[in-house]
């Protein structure tokens, strides 16, 4: 192992021989890397509109810095973000303020989106879900934790008058897909969508092996996936 | 966590239903595996699809605290700028700060790994560069298999090499960092080898001012004074 805390350079004409040849070869990499980045910043590849994802268009304009798209994004996801917020935390407050760090991160990082890994919808949604159940982890753990409390938590919220007509087919929809679900799979998916259980708290509070736990999930993701016609 | 069934965790990840540890394991798992990250893909529509059922309208003040927000927040660029510059040297912060926290994630997915723990010194030297003003993260063009990046900072007059699918180096031999100069001159520095996972973090000092590119090559264990073979990697620091 040698470390050179001082910089002594070592000119052996045999070593810098073996190195001059492919001075060349070495520095080819980096131009064509450097034309490689160069593509990557072009703001063009992720302000092309995509027709089949209006929400992907939206971002892609946020990217650009366009407030008006990104007011519009809001309008369009706000209610699904805020929701599923709500329904981890159980709290307004803390869905509150979990929608709003989840814009702040959708306005600064609109240009890392890749579409290439799914819908914007779905960036957007798994970046709420994320930070609300990271958020209630945390409030549970400085509680105290009891996982029988959490469970009791799963009673559903009241409804509430969804205010378009698009979003309560898509209410009813997932809903009659979840109701087709077992029984099983439907209440492992809830506890760990909804109550931010993980597989290992889905076992303990069902009171399975980790592995049913898991397969549970698995299955009853697979089969909610093939209801919705989710495309893979 | 069992690396067999690791493909299945894909539905429990999606969910969130995995914890810290494994979610970094994971994470790690899904660079390497094209079947998981779309099988992640359709379960994380799946997931988007349950939470539009569950939409609630937030309260209308939320949307100006928004909006507000907006204005008053610089945007991040697409991605790593190669060189710093007048500013734009926020954007680089934060992206070095992601590197960093994606680092760190990568030392907590090695607790799993096993025994090629990092150690928290190299830990602490990369977060001590990320914290310099002139803290840059430059790419590495490898010409063997592997993936790796160099966070250097002439302030700190250090950097380190963060790497990984890197494969093990050929019999009696270990990878080994060089310092370049821009005119040739090669300087030796630390010898290495990538941890059973393929990843290797390498702190190395060098007056980095004088820096033109940092290589790497194949040398006999114990490191030589001198290159013995060609560079498989190179991280230039500055335009050629």
């Amino acid at each position: 192992m040698t470390c050179e805390k001082e910089r002594s350079r070592v000119r052996h004409l045999s070593g810098f021989l073996r190195f001059a040849p492919t001075v060349g070869g070495l520095w080819s990499p980096y131009v064509q890397r450097r034309e490689v980045s160069a593509v990557r910043l072009k703001p063009v590849e992720n302000a092309q509109p995509d027709p089949v994802d209006p929400i992907g268009a939206l971002l892609a304009a946020t990217a650009a810095g366009d407030r008006d798209a990104f007011a519009q994004l809001y309008d369009v996801v706000a209610a699904a973000v805020h929701g599923i917020a709500l329904r981890v935390l159980r709290s307004p407050a803390h869905a509150e303020e979990v929608t709003q760090e989840v814009f702040l991160e959708v306005w600064t990082h609109a240009a890392r989106y890749d579409r290439n890994r799914g819908s914007a919808r779905a960036w957007i949604i798994t970046m709420a879900h994320r930070r609300a159940v990271d958020r209630v982890r945390s409030v549970r753990a400085s509680q105290d934790r009891a996982v029988s409390a959490g469970v009791r938590e799963v009673a559903p919220l009241p409804d509430e008058t969804a205010e378009t007509v698009e979003r309560r087919f898509e209410q009813r929809r997932v809903r009659a897909a979840m109701a087709r679900l077992s029984e099983q799979q439907r209440r492992a998916l809830e506890l760990s969508y909804y109550s931010g259980f993980t597989h290992r708290e889905v076992a303990e509070a069902i009171d399975v092996p980790l592995g049913t736990a898991k397969t549970r999930i698995r299955d009853g993701m697979i089969r909610l996936r093939d209801e919705l016609g989710v495309a893979q | 966590m069992n690396n067999e069934n690791i493909h299945d965790l894909a539905a429990s990840y999606a969910l969130d239903a995995l914890d810290d540890l494994e979610r970094a394991s994971f994470e790690r798992h899904l660079s390497e595996c094209d079947r998981c990250r779309e099988e992640v893909a359709g379960f994380s529509e799946t997931a988007a699809a349950i939470a539009s059922g569950e939409s609630r309208v937030p309260p209308p003040e939320l949307r100006s605290v928004v909006l507000g927000q907006a204005a008053v927040n610089p945007q991040l660029p697409p991605s790593v700028p190669v060189q710093v510059r007048q500013g734009r040297r926020w954007a680089v912060r934060a992206t070095l700060i992601g590197a960093v926290a994606a680092a760190l994630l990568a030392f907590a997915a090695g607790v799993l790994w096993g025994p090629y723990l990092t150690s928290s010194e190299t830990e602490k030297q990369l977060v001590a560069i990320a914290g310099e003003p002139d803290a840059r993260l430059v790419p590495v063009a490898m010409q063997v298999p592997g993936r790796a990046n160099l966070l250097v900072s002439a302030n700190e007059g250090a950097g380190v090499f963060v790497a990984d699918r890197l494969e093990q180096a050929p019999d009696d031999k270990v990878y080994q960092l060089w310092d370049m100069a821009p005119s040739g001159e090669v300087a030796p520095m630390t010898t290495f080898r990538p941890d059973a996972g393929g990843s290797a973090t390498v702190e190395f000092r060098a007056d980095l001012a004088d820096t033109a590119a940092v290589a790497v090559t194949f040398e006999p264990q114990g490191g030589s004074q001198q290159p013995t073979s060609d560079p498989i990697a190179v991280g230039a620091l500055t335009e050629a």
